[in-house]
């Protein structure tokens, strides 16, 4: 038997005014597996994440996203999204509505282990490598103006172990001579990577990587799509990925997802969705690296 | 130029609190100068509530008064903030300006219809200073302690605040809000709590600003926010508005300026003469002293 999915989505509705850019899009990412979103420009891709990662509200429809410790977290929630009649219902339901109404945010979709990366990269450019790592680590949530401060025992544990897993995953990503630079000033391959390693520290159950392949020359490429493979072999982490580089889609995904105008096309094995007629119409013929 | 760098101190410790709202959110906080003139009125009423409990040692009285104000003038900071800025958040930048604008003249009116718009007064704690540079009776430099106590207060606020800034978790969190506000909080950084950090350690900042201006003058009511605010605000954007750094070194310069000035010149003019420094500044270097040049985000 299957497990069940990590993330299910259903009926995901985004309408911007007058225009629709996601319409009913519904798919499922198999925990551990990695899933590509392909499809052409303006097809919704990269909304679909921006509703994930709690960038958006969802006009309609559900996210829901199973941990593995049995949590359910209902991401369309999260950002406190319009009333509705049934949070009338029960107190329950009008407690959380207006609990994320006040307190809800892109973070709490962060914490819950969701994570994204960026088309166009988004690093903290004024601060060290080191520094963007640790930023990422969920030790400073218990930490106040007082303990940094005082450098109390709790503090400095925890900024230890936050340090030790940013080298972690500086060697991992072979980053670590570059530990003190500014992030701005890496060269272009790096700055990719290092986005990867910072979302990496957040510790994400799902990661979202939009388009990371972009402006990589063929060899890094390759160097990624291992990576990104070691990632899920190695630290059980699934991947949700949009790519426009086929090579690559067809090389790591276990599932690919089609969407066009907002809606999901076909879904299914690479090597089926590749040959599928409805897919080679919507890219106007072959896609190019097929 | 002992009174310039007085003056200079407590304005660079306000201008801090502009300098930072600005960078993090990128709106200027026109309440702040009132927290400052609301940490005036603490401190006298701290005072004389120390005073009554007995307590006359002059360092202890001094430290637990600076420690109360900050507190509540913290607390003061945090629900501006929460009250007149975050619901506006997601709306464009004009409505919390305005928002900010409503907040001063609250606190100016509450202050005045509760505490009067006399000018109020405190006794004077640190009595005598030293004298330097003695050559006969009339000719020396005169250093009053408490303008001892201001400006090593100051310098000590300053470094505390760059080492939280620059050396600690929450520091990074607010550096990080600081760049790119949206991938913070999409890392997990609760940037709300974030800004409200930040707000607090302002107003903190102010209300030092204001317990120590208190102590030195011993005067003051319920509009001094206003003109001492405009006048940190001009010092955060001489040193380059959204550096920590350049708020202090504005506010020294502009203190400096403003007394020599008033001391060589002319009294009547010392604020014309401020704020044409802040004109030619800003010709010449238009993002200030320190500042940089907005970088285009891509």
């Amino acid at each position: 038997m299957r497990p069940p999915p990590l993330l299910r989505v259903r009926d995901l509705t985004m309408r911007f005014g007058g225009v629709v850019a996601l319409n009913r899009v519904g798919f499922e990412v198999a925990p551990g597996s990695v899933t590509a979103l392909i499809g052409p420009n303006g097809a919704g891709k990269t909304t679909v994440f921006n509703c994930l990662t709690g960038f958006y509200a969802p006009s309609a429809g559900e996210m829901r996203f199973h941990a593995p410790d049995g949590v359910e977290v209902a991401l369309h929630d999260l950002l406190g999204g319009p009333w509705r009649g049934a949070d009338f219902a029960s107190p329950a339901a009008f407690g959380w509505r207006l609990y994320y109404k006040m307190f809800g945010g892109a973070a709490l979709a962060a914490r819950a282990g969701v994570v994204r990366t960026f088309q166009n990269i988004r690093l903290f450019r004024e601060m060290t490598v080191m520094e963007n790592l640790l930023v990422a680590q969920r030790a400073w949530v218990n930490n106040g103006i007082l303990s940094g401060l005082l450098a109390t025992p709790a503090y400095r544990r925890a900024e230890a172990e936050a340090i030790e897993r940013a080298w972690h995953w500086l060697d991992f990503f072979r980053l670590a001579d570059d530990g003190n630079r500014l992030a701005g000033s890496l060269p272009y391959g790096r700055q990719r990577r290092l986005e990867i390693a910072r979302a990496m520290c957040v510790e994400p159950r799902l990661l979202c990587l939009d388009e990371p392949a972009a402006g990589l020359n063929p060899s890094e490429t390759h160097e990624l799509a291992e990576w990104i493979l070691a990632l899920r072999r190695g630290h059980g982490v699934t991947v949700c990925l949009i790519e426009h580089d086929m090579g690559l889609v067809m090389e790591i995904s276990d599932h690919v997802v089609v969407l066009d105008h907002g809606q999901v096309l076909v879904a299914g094995r690479p090597e089926v969705v590749r040959d599928d007629p409805a897919v080679l119409e919507a890219y106007l013929g072959a896609p190019e690296e097929g | 130029m002992v009174n310039g760098l007085v003056l200079g101190s407590v304005y660079g410790l306000i201008a801090v609190g502009y300098t930072m709202v600005y960078g993090i959110i990128g709106m200027i906080n026109f309440a702040h100068g009132d927290v400052y003139m609301i940490a005036a009125y603490l401190t006298a009423i701290f005072l004389a509530a120390l005073t009554a409990l007995g307590l006359h040692a002059a360092p202890m009285v001094i430290l637990l008064v600076l420690a109360l104000t900050m507190l509540v003038t913290a607390l003061y900071g945090w629900s501006v903030e929460r009250i007149a800025y975050r619901p506006l958040r997601a709306s464009n930048r004009l409505a919390p300006l305005i928002s900010a604008i409503g907040m001063s003249l609250i606190l100016q009116n509450y202050v005045r219809l509760s505490q009067g718009a006399r000018t109020q007064g405190t006794p004077t704690l640190l009595d005598g200073g030293v004298r330097l540079f003695e050559n006969g009776p009339d000719q020396f430099v005169q250093i009053t302690h408490a303008q001892i106590l201001i400006v090593v207060t100051a310098v000590v606020g300053m470094g505390l605040l760059w080492y939280l800034i620059h050396g600690t978790a929450i520091g990074r969190a607010c550096r990080a809000v600081q760049q790119d506000r949206v991938m913070a909080s999409l890392l997990g950084v609760d940037t709300d709590r974030v800004i409200s950090i930040v707000f607090v350690l302002g107003a903190g900042m102010a209300g030092v600003a204001g317990s120590l201006v208190t102590f030195n003058y011993g005067s003051f009511d319920f509009f001094i926010g206003f003109v001492t605010g405009i006048k940190a605000f001009t010092a955060a954007v001489l040193g380059g508005i959204g550096s920590l750094p350049g708020a202090m070194l504005g506010g020294v310069i502009l203190g400096l300026a403003e007394s020599i000035f008033s001391g060589f010149v002319n009294t009547d003019y010392k604020d014309v003469f401020a704020f044409s420094l802040l004109v030619l500044v800003l010709i010449i270097r238009p993002s200030g002293l320190l500042g940089r040049p907005e970088v285009e985000k891509v």
